[in-house]
C-alpha cells in the first residue's frame, strides 16, 4: 500500500474543510489525488469514490451505494463506519447514524469526532440537552474541538438560551478564528437579544470568510427586516411569536421525554 | 464529508427574498474591512487575511463584553426587581 490510511483520512479532513469554505477547484484537486493515492486500497478507494459523487456530482443514491460498499468491505474500520454515520445524519436518517456513531466509538473510543456526531444526530430530533451531553464529551477528548464548542452554542440558542449560546461561540472562535459558523452563529443570538448593529458585523464577517455560504446570506436579511420592521405586520408579529412558543415547548417536550 | 448544523430563531413567516452580493454593500456595518479580507482570501493571501480577521473579531469582542456586561446587568436588575416584589409581598402579608 502507497499512501497510509492516516495520511488518507487526513486528506479526506483537508478535502471537507476545501469544500465547505466554497474553495471548490483546489478540494477537487485533492479529491482526485486521493483516488489516485488509495488506488490500492479498495474499501478506502470506494469511500473516495463515495465522497466523489457526493461532491462532484451530487449524486446522494450513488454516494450511499458507494460508502455501503466500503462498509461491507471492512466493518470495524472506524472511520469508514463513522462517514456512513455522518452520510445518514446528512440525509435525516438520525436513528441509523446513531447505531453507526455507536459502533464507531465502540471501536475507537477516544474518536472525539464520532462524540460530536452523536451529538449532532441528537440535536436534529430535538433533543438538546442530551446532544450537549454528547459534546462535552467530545470536548473532553480534544479540548480544541470548536465544532462541538459551537453545536453547544447551537443547543443553548435553540433552547432559547442566547447569552449563554454566546460565550461558546467565543470559545470555539478563540479556537478557530476562521470559524465562519460560530460567526453567523454568534450574530445570529446577537440579533435575538436585540443588539443588530454587532449582529450584521459579524454576519458581513462570516461571509468575508465563506463568501457562499447562504445561512448567513439569509440571516442578513432577517435581521435588517427585523431592523427596519419591514414587512413586519401584528399578526405576523403574533403568528412568530406564537410559533417559537410552540417549538419552544415541543422541545421541552420532547427533552422531558427522552432525555 | 463533514456534518454540522445551523439554527436560526429569526425566522419570519413568509420567507421569500433573494440576496444578491452587491446588497451586502448597501448594508450597514464596516463594509471596507470585510471587503479587504474577502479579497485577501480570494488573492490568497490567507495569512495577511487572518491578521485582518483577528483584529475585526477583537473590535467586534470589545464590543461584545459591553454587551454582555449590559445584558448581565438587565438580568440582575430582573432579579433585584423579583426579590423586591418578593420582599413587598411578604411584609404585605405581614401586616
Amino acid at each position: 500500500m502507497g499512501v497510509s490510511r492516516d495520511e488518507l483520512r487526513k486528506l479526506s479532513s483537508q478535502i471537507d474543510y476545501l469544500f465547505d469554505l466554497g474553495k471548490n477547484e483546489e478540494a477537487t484537486t485533492l479529491l482526485k489525488q486521493a483516488l489516485n493515492d488509495s488506488a490500492d486500497d479498495r474499501a478506502y478507494n470506494l469511500f473516495f469514490l463515495g465522497e466523489a459523487a457526493g461532491y462532484l456530482e451530487g449524486d446522494s443514491k450513488k454516494q450511499k451505494n458507494y460508502l455501503l460498499q466500503a462498509y461491507q468491505l471492512e466493518e470495524n474500520d472506524p472511520y469508514l463506519v463513522k462517514n456512513l454515520g455522518v452520510y445518514f445524519l446528512i440525509n435525516d436518517s438520525e436513528r441509523k447514524a446513531i447505531k453507526l456513531f455507536d459502533k464507531a466509538i465502540e471501536l475507537d473510543p477516544d474518536d472525539f469526532e464520532s462524540f460530536r456526531n452523536k451529538g449532532l444526530a441528537l440535536s436534529n430530533i430535538g433533543r438538546e440537552k442530551k446532544a450537549m451531553e454528547w459534546f462535552a464529551r467530545a470536548i473532553s477528548k480534544n479540548p480544541l474541538d470548536y465544532d462541538a464548542m459551537r453545536q453547544t452554542g447551537v443547543s443553548l440558542s435553540k433552547l432559547g438560551k442566547d447569552l449563554e449560546a454566546i460565550e461558546w461561540f467565543r470559545k470555539a472562535l478563540l479556537v478557530n478564528e476562521n470559524d465562519y459558523d460560530s460567526m453567523r452563529q454568534l450574530g445570529i443570538s446577537l440579533a435575538m437579544l436585540g443588539k443588530y448593529e454587532t449582529s450584521i458585523d459579524l454576519l458581513k464577517l462570516a461571509l468575508s470568510v465563506n463568501p457562499n455560504d447562504l445561512e448567513s446570506k439569509r440571516n442578513l436579511r432577517l435581521v435588517i427586516r427585523k431592523m427596519t420592521g419591514e414587512g413586519e405586520t401584528f399578526l405576523s408579529k403574533a403568528l412568530n411569536y406564537l410559533g417559537r412558543k410552540l417549538a419552544s415547548a415541543w422541545r421541552r417536550l420532547v427533552n422531558q421525554i427522552f432525555g | 464529508m463533514k456534518a454540522k448544523s445551523s439554527y436560526t430563531g429569526l425566522e419570519s413567516v413568509s420567507l421569500s427574498f433573494s440576496t444578491k452580493s452587491s446588497d451586502l454593500f448597501k448594508l450597514p456595518g464596516n463594509n471596507a474591512t470585510m471587503g479587504i479580507i474577502n479579497d485577501l482570501f480570494d488573492s490568497g493571501d490567507p495569512e495577511e487575511a487572518r491578521k485582518q480577521l483577528r483584529s475585526a473579531l477583537a473590535d467586534i469582542s470589545q464590543n461584545l463584553d459591553k454587551i454582555l456586561a449590559e445584558e448581565g446587568r438587565k438580568k440582575d436588575h430582573n432579579n433585584f426587581n423579583e426579590l423586591v416584589d418578593t420582599a413587598s409581598l411578604e411584609l404585605n402579608l405581614g401586616h
